[in-house]
């Protein structure tokens, strides 16, 4: 008889591409109170385990308490709960009204670096045969598949935007769990063209739901859901005025985990809860601040993820560098937002929201002048194709507008690929040569 | 006015005295080994001894390379990019871009007005295409370093090395070495791999003409060789290429004494 934690791991093995041939074990079916057993007993001996939502950490700021509440992690390990597994691009409203729980695992892999906890998973992965060249974010979601540490889920949905590499984890998970899923095509453009494509993909995929799980998708709970996150991205779009207004940023390492967080949620309260706390706390500082500052250093965008598990890099640019660091969310966000508010259709609305992250490659030229940028560093995960494939196209488009742009190579979950003194020498050299340029 | 850079790299530390003329009045080089302060405070010594100077004489001294943190007689620290730039510059002013090539790191690096820093790119984390590449096959051939650039002029031919990573490299050294493939040729397909990593270093930035190269590599005739006929261009080289990191610290240091 198999345990319910072999019949995870011959599934997962099983799969093409990532790992060795395997048999044909019937699905696992398993109490969520004992995969949350599994997840806390792994993280756990990491020793470094922070659950931000329990009150003890009243440190940890109430934005940081609020993203891990958003995340919903915790309610996906009820056993009473719907949940669905979502990739980045996860058409959340859908997710909402038809009361799932969303459990993202690229998220979960970004709290457990920040938590010094990724490592127990990926060294599972690893054991498994998944190399290290993989993308540290299906090593760590599928090591804790593995482990029989994730929530069964009901359903899946996921895209091949960001990337392919996530389109086959998740195509791994829904064998392995034997669950059913849809695939959400993501045109990778915005445009109304694109919009119309993918309402029409976002009907399938509620088809798709009320067919394999007999269940109704209501359209008061679809408006509902849309009315939420229109909700949330009204503070989006207050948060960015105030930003452009005042010429401040909110912290980048901040936002970055915030915004992905939020944006699996959008169509929930918690988003908006968590936006809206963001914009309170720049709202502060600015208060804070009294005035207008004037631009007083270089400043450059943060394009792409960052080190999760430390805050070293962007640290020392600001602090050991004197830069002014922004995040590349923050444009990409800065999107005709008011256009998009106005949308009637729910579908379209959903669509077009959706696709402010189609092109977001893009997004950073349009903030070049209004924030006064000076230039761009580029982190580049560690062998992501996505990300080393653009690198020189914008560094031509940033040379043409005599721009300049920094890529740094590392690990934004596996701590394994990324040492400070390789980066420093760059940081210097860049910072050395914004500060030169501006001299003159 | 005296000023002296010293430039703390990988594998060599470098240093060099500016007089009051602008004239080089001393320099060294040393290996730096595992303890770059006391490699950096050795040059420094050994600079001032050759240049028949004291600490005192000094107005200002400026550091560079990987270990300038790490330096107690240090003014100022500043990254070799600056440095190979001032120093660049003040060799050749009308140079535009340089492709420096060091112990384990290659970088090209536009100037512009005045020796300014206007854009520069590191290669990614490898040692292919560096000096510390050319150690490791130096090594695997049982034959000098700075033997490598002669021993590729006894051949037209060249083998193919089609390994990126230094490491498999060697190997495939070592493996065409056991097949009596003749030395000069191993040599010359190695200096091949250096060339080819140079030239995509330079396409993203962009070459612009006059082009220099520094760092020790460009003491390597074969490479050198190699770089020229496939850019079709003359490389501006300075007598020591090694030195120039260490020259610009100097050249930042005055300029800076300059400013006060």
């Amino acid at each position: 008889m198999l345990s319910d934690k072999e019949k995870l791991l011959k599934k997962l093995m099983a799969k093409k591409g990532f790992g060795l041939p395997g048999g044909t074990a019937q699905p696992a079916k398993s109490k969520r109170s004992v995969q949350l057993e599994n997840f806390m007993r792994v993280v756990g001996n990491t020793g470094r385990a922070v659950d931000f939502s329990l009150p003890e950490h009243s440190a940890a700021s109430t934005v940081e308490r609020t993203i891990a509440n958003a995340g919903g992690f915790q309610d996906a390990y009820l056993d009473d709960s719907r949940v669905m597994f979502v990739g980045n691009v996860a058409c959340s409203e859908i997710v909402a009204a038809l009361d799932f729980v969303p459990f993202n695992g690229q998220v979960l892999s970004y709290f457990l670096a920040a938590a010094g906890a990724a490592g127990a998973f990926l060294d599972i992965a690893e054991k498994n045969h998944l190399s290290r060249d993989i993308c540290p974010v299906v090593r760590c979601v599928l090591g804790a598949a593995v482990e029989n540490c994730l929530p069964t889920p009901d359903f899946i949905t996921f895209a091949y935007f960001p990337c392919d590499s996530g389109a086959r984890m998740f195509y791994a998970l829904a064998d392995a769990y034997d669950c059913p899923w849809f695939l959400l095509d993501m045109p990778e453009r915005r445009g109304n063209a694109a919009a119309q494509y993918l309402a029409q993909r976002m009907k399938e995929m509620v088809a798709r739901v009320e067919n394999a799980l007999g269940i109704e998708a209501v359209p008061d709970r679809i408006a509902a859901a849309v009315e939420a996150s229109k909700e949330t991205m009204r503070y989006y779009e207050k948060l960015i005025s105030l930003s452009l207004a005042h010429q401040v940023c909110p912290s980048v390492h901040k936002f970055t985990t915030d915004t992905t967080t939020h944006l699996s949620r959008m169509g929930s309260p918690g988003a908006t809860q968590g936006v809206r706390l963001c914009y309170e706390e720049l709202l502060d500082s600015v208060e804070t601040a009294g005035q207008i500052r004037a631009k007083e250093r270089p400043r450059v965008i943060w394009d792409g993820l960052m080190p999760f598990y430390n805050n070293e890099i962007i640290r020392y640019m600001e602090e050991g560098c004197g830069l002014e660091v922004m995040s590349n969310l923050l444009p990409a966000m800065t999107q005709n937002i008011g256009g998009l508010l106005a949308e009637k259709d729910p579908y379209m609305y959903m669509a077009r929201r959706q696709l402010h992250f189609a092109g977001i490659d893009d997004t950073k030229f349009d903030v070049l002048e209004p924030y006064g940028i000076d230039g761009i560093i580029r982190f580049n995960q560690w062998g992501c194709r996505r990300h080393l494939s653009v690198n020189q196209i914008i560094r031509d488009r940033l040379t043409q507008s005599g721009m300049v742009m920094l890529d740094i190579d590392g690990d934004f979950i596996d701590s394994r690929g990324y040492s400070f003194s390789q980066v420093k020498i760059r940081i210097d050299a860049f910072a050395e040569m914004l500060k030169n340029r501006s001299e003159v | 006015m005296i000023t002296i850079g010293i430039d703390s790299g990988s594998l060599a530390t470098k240093g060099v005295v500016l007089g009051d003329d602008k004239k080089i009045l001393g320099s060294a080089i040393d290996l730096t080994g595992g303890r770059s302060r006391k490699s950096g405070e050795r040059v420094y010594h050994q600079v001032l001894d050759r240049a028949g100077l004291s600490e005192q004489d000094v107005a200002f001294v400026v550091t560079t390379g990987y270990g300038r943190d790490n330096l107690p007689f240090s003014g100022k620290n500043v990254t070799e990019i600056t440095c190979h730039a001032a120093g660049v510059h003040f060799l050749f002013p009308d140079v535009a871009t340089i492709l420096d090539i060091g112990g384990q790191d290659s970088k090209v690096i536009r100037i512009g007005n005045g020796g300014r820093v206007e854009n520069f790119i590191m290669n990614d984390k490898c040692a292919a295409g560096t000096g510390r590449f050319l150690e490791v096959i130096a090594k695997a051939l049982e034959v000098r370093l700075e033997d490598l650039g002669a021993i590729s002029q006894q051949t037209d031919k060249n083998v193919e090395i089609s390994s990126m990573c230094t490491v498999f490299a060697e190997t495939e050294v070592v493996s065409l070495v056991a097949e009596d493939t003749p030395v000069p040729e191993i040599v010359r397909g190695v200096h091949n791999v250096i060339v080819e990593r140079g030239e995509i270093l330079l396409g993203k930035i962009g070459l612009v003409e006059p082009v220099a190269m520094s760092g020790g590599v460009a003491l390597n005739i074969g490479v050198v060789k190699a770089l020229e006929k496939r850019l079709g261009l003359e490389l501006r080289i300075a007598e020591n290429p090694q030195l120039t990191g260490a020259l610009g610290a100097a050249v930042i240091a005055r300029n800076l004494m300059e400013k006060r």
